[in-house]
């Protein structure tokens, strides 16, 4: 049996939203298949081992039914205190990361996973951290010029607003989004219409994140989402759906409250499959699988797009690398647990090419003679 | 005072004496017998002189004369010590003992039996004390005994683990290689190949007996594996039937069937047959077997077998035609044949007839040698066999790398190409090397070498012929060791070739820094590694 951890939490805003999809993702793993390991990170980043398996009730007690563990930089072990001192629990073969926005969904856990030598179902480190922060994604779409974006201006803290009032009115006008650099789930995002509403929020906003991504406001427009997943060699692309908002923009509340439930993103209020023009379809996918590849991307990955109803024009929003719920609401005719049995099977194929050259023997150092003893 | 010395020549003997046994049995894999062989071959002296020793002084004892007792025992002791030294010094230089689990148990065991032993030599007063080397003979024969029972349980409870771990995969496929040489390339290239479009694990380097096979299985992962290669060695017959009833191999590939280890396999004919276990295995179980048949006994054996076969046949394309190629394809009736076309141009080029398509595939290595265009052209059968695309195979045999230390290409740091073939090798390979050796354009070219072992009879005739062969290649040939000193002397020379000679007890440092120091003129091929029963 694969030993499986399953790492959720995290110290993110986005904390809550990832218990949800780490238990649902513990749920869904085929009991007779795998040997689960949830891991919960709580908000002051220790890390605990859960019960196998696990509830959200579980989740919240986690002091009193966890164990609190570890990983070292350079074992596949994990490691739990017994006694104020760390002991080997169980060896990981495989990790899953359940985590949403900074500290999870970053790389950062993905990067410790490589370094222990664990593969993961999920993207490593590069496309992770690219995705996430909105800026450097905005940047290396403007560098690879395929796929169409919406116009950006990235602020920092430190610069005057009065200079970015300047900028907006020169490129592209009011009204403009402001958001967060480096925050999913649509936290944090404000809307501005004039230089009033931008000083405004901009003191708010700052409060997030120090870098802020400035983009032009669609007016009529639509939303659409779509995930793209791959089984070994071979691309699988969901139905787009098209989920609906009461306010201008998908805020946090509608993405997760809906009805006061924390039901996860499948309760969204949504048009599902979306009804749209089939050469709008045909860029949609292309593009996602085009940035999948270029990405060198692993596992379920969600992109989001905008559709300008005036321009008729097609922009690419994100790209979530650890997608809420894994978007299994997404793939028709694919159970989550299916969902999940791929993408660990996947992991293991593409294992297997990491594992080739890691260390080549040169003959460098023996050329250098003694550093130690130079005397000048 | 007269016992505490004898006490302590008895002790002397069971510390020094029982380290060179044990480790003696570590190289030998736990054979008594050839052990003992090469324990007196390297030690007779010793122990006549130890023994002797024994005997007097126990005479002396038993006729009470004490003082000269007491002065043959001390001499006994620094006797002992100062063999010790030497042993040391001239066998543990590569391999130390190393104290695996087996080891420790077995040496739990030889402290519990001489424990007792002690307690007889108290009880029958001190009379037999001074026999220190029989007491230590004894002793440790019983404990081999006890120690080779144990393990036979131990290998049991492994191969039933690994028999019930491999019936909870049923639709893992197993695919089993074989062979005197290439086997362990062909295993690689496989893997590298199929591994683009499955989930594939293959046995280890040196994991090709019984017990290794069972050790690798029971502490490998095979959940999602589609394919798992095994490397089957063989030393005595039966080994492989023993393996292929282990891990029920559905495709087998035979590399070669030469003359590998025929001290343990007895005859020529015996090594044929054990190959053929794989074969015979498979048959009965409607699986496939695929043969080298540029190789004359895998040949005979293709032809002898009746079930389901592949033979994988490399021919000098001398036309550089592809349309002769297309041609022979066409011409052919036999379609259990599969035939690879070796380009007649400087770079390592194959093409193949690809039937599904209808197209000409090229393949092009990075790969030095003939022998490695037929292991490519095994793994590349193997894997048509299995459904791989062309596109695939041709991209994964491009980037193909050489197994560590079998024709390895390195460039030195004074700037020489340097060739390590230093992995077991055999009159095949040798010859492979020279080929690879004549056709690279280095103005000094240099061959370091102990020659090959475990050919029999014949040691001395192929070490001779390969000898004269390399002396018309190479500026100098380093001969390492005394094994095969003479022959290759004497090989050499008899070619009459320009040819500078040296000799060398051992593979030592010197020897690796000149080697560093030489620049881009030289090429310096290290041929053929000893194994340990030979340093």
């Amino acid at each position: 049996m694969l030993n499986v951890a399953v790492i959720f939490g995290g110290v993110s805003c986005e904390h809550d939203i990832s218990i949800i999809t780490g238990v649902q993702v513990v749920n869904n793993l085929d009991d007779s298949k795998y040997s689960v390991i949830p891991i919960y990170i709580d908000k002051n980043a220790k890390w605990y081992y859960l019960p196998q398996k696990v509830s959200i009730e579980d989740v919240l007690e986690y002091e009193i039914v966890g164990k609190r563990c570890s990983m070292s930089a350079d074992s596949k072990c994990l490691y739990t205190y017994q006694f104020g001192k760390l002991k080997k629990r169980c060896q990981i073969d495989l990790a899953i990361l359940a985590m949403h926005g900074l500290n999870g969904e970053d790389g950062s856990v993905a990067a410790l996973m490589q370094l222990n030598g664990i593969s993961c179902i999920n993207c490593p480190m590069l496309c992770s951290s690219l995705c996430l922060d909105k800026i450097t994604f905005k940047n290396y779409l403007a560098g690879l010029s395929l796929i169409n974006y919406l116009p950006y201006i990235s602020y920092n803290s430190s610069d005057d607003y009065v200079n970015l009032d300047k900028k907006i009115v020169k490129s592209f006008g009011y009204p403009v989004i402001l958001k967060p650099a480096n925050l999913g789930s649509s936290i944090g995002i404000a809307v501005c219409n004039n230089f009033d509403d931008l000083q405004q929020n901009l003191l708010e906003v700052i409060q997030y994140d120090k870098n802020i991504l400035v983009e032009k406001k669609l007016k009529n427009f639509v939303e659409y989402n779509i995930a793209v997943v791959k089984f070994r060699n071979e691309f699988i692309i969901s139905s787009i759906e098209e989920p609906i908002s009461k306010n201008q923009i998908l805020t946090y509340s509608d993405k997760y409250l809906a009805g006061n439930k924390i039901i996860g993103m499948e309760s969204l209020t949504r048009k599902f499959p979306a009804k749209l023009s089939s050469s709008v379809k045909k860029k949609i996918e292309s593009w996602s699988v085009l940035l999948y590849k270029n990405l060198k991307m692993r596992g379920v990955v969600r992109f989001d797009y905008l559709f300008d109803n005036d321009e008729q024009k097609l922009y690419i929003n994100e790209a979530n690398t650890i997608p809420g719920s894994y978007a299994n609401y997404l793939f028709e005719g694919m159970s989550f647990s299916d969902l999940l049995n791929g993408c660990i099977d996947n992991a293991i194929f593409e294992s297997q090419s990491d594992n080739t050259i890691k260390y080549f023997e040169s003959s460098v150092l023996s050329n250098v003679g003694n550093l130690g003893k130079i005397n000048k | 005072m007269i016992e505490i010395i004898a006490f302590i020549g008895l002790l002397t003997t069971i510390l020094i004496l029982q380290k060179i046994h044990i480790y003696y049995f570590q190289m030998n894999r736990y054979e008594i017998k050839t052990s003992y062989k090469m324990l007196l071959s390297n030690y007779l002296i010793d122990f006549v002189i130890i023994g002797l020793i024994d005997i007097l002084n126990y005479l002396l004892y038993i006729n009470e004369y004490n003082t000269a007792c007491i002065v043959i025992g001390i001499v006994a002791i620094v006797y002992k010590i100062y063999l010790f030294w030497n042993i040391k010094k001239y066998n543990y230089q590569k391999n130390k003992l190393k104290y695996t689990q087996r080891v420790l148990r077995w040496i739990g065991i030889l402290i519990s039996i001489y424990l007792i032993a002690i307690l007889l030599i108290i009880l029958l007063d001190y009379k037999y004390i001074h026999l220190s080397l029989l007491i230590f003979e004894i002793v440790n024969l019983i404990g081999i005994t006890i120690s080779k029972l144990i393990e036979y349980i131990y290998e049991i409870k492994y191969k039933n683990a690994a028999i019930k771990k491999l019936s909870n995969y049923p639709n893992l496929k197993v695919i089993g290689i074989t062979g005197s040489y290439g086997k362990t390339s062909v295993k690689q290239y496989l893997y590298s190949i199929l591994q683009n479009d499955y989930i594939v694990k293959a046995t280890p380097m040196s994991y090709n007996t019984l017990m290794g096979v069972c050790k690798y299985i029971n502490g490998t992962s095979l959940d999602n594996v589609n394919y798992l290669i095994v490397e089957m060695g063989a030393v005595r017959k039966g080994d492989i039937a023993k393996l292929c009833r282990l891990v029920h191999p559905d495709i087998g590939i035979i590399t070669s069937i030469g003359n590998q280890h025929l001290d343990t396999f007895g005859s020529v004919d015996n090594i044929y047959k054990t190959k053929n276990e794989l074969a015979d295995y498979l048959m009965d179980n409607n699986g496939v077997v695929i043969y080298n048949i540029n190789d004359k006994k895998c040949y005979k054996a293709w032809n002898e077998y009746n079930g389901h076969k592949i033979g994988v046949y490399v021919i000098n394309n001398n036309s550089n035609d592809i349309n002769y190629a297309i041609y022979c394809e066409n011409g052919e009736t036999n379609d259990n044949i599969y035939k690879y076309y070796k380009m007649q141009n400087n770079k390592q080029n194959l093409s193949y007839y690809d039937i599904s398509t209808n197209k000409v595939v090229y393949l092009s290595t990075m790969l030095l040698g003939e022998h490695n265009l037929q292991n490519v052209a095994l793994a590349v059968t193997c894997a048509r066999l299995l459904g791989i695309d062309s596109a695939s195979v041709v991209r994964s045999v491009a980037s193909l790398k050489a197994v560590d230390n079998r024709l390895q290409p390195k460039i030195g740091p004074g700037g020489a190409l340097i060739i390590m073939d230093a992995y077991n090798s055999n009159e095949f390979s040798f010859g492979a090397m020279l080929k690879v050796a004549k056709d690279i354009d280095k103005p000094i070219k240099i061959l370091i070498t102990p020659g090959v072992v475990d050919m029999g009879n014949e040691q001395y005739d192929i070490n001779y012929r390969l000898a004269a062969l390399s002396a018309n290649i190479f500026n100098e040939i380093w001969i390492i060791n005394k094994v095969n000193k003479y022959a290759l002397l004497e090989g050499a020379n008899s070619s009459n070739a320009d040819c500078i000679i040296k000799t060398y007890d051992t593979l030592d440092k010197n020897i690796f820094s000149s080697v560093n120091e030489l620049d881009d003129k030289f090429l310096v091929i290290f041929e053929n590694d000893l194994p340990d029963t030979y340093k």
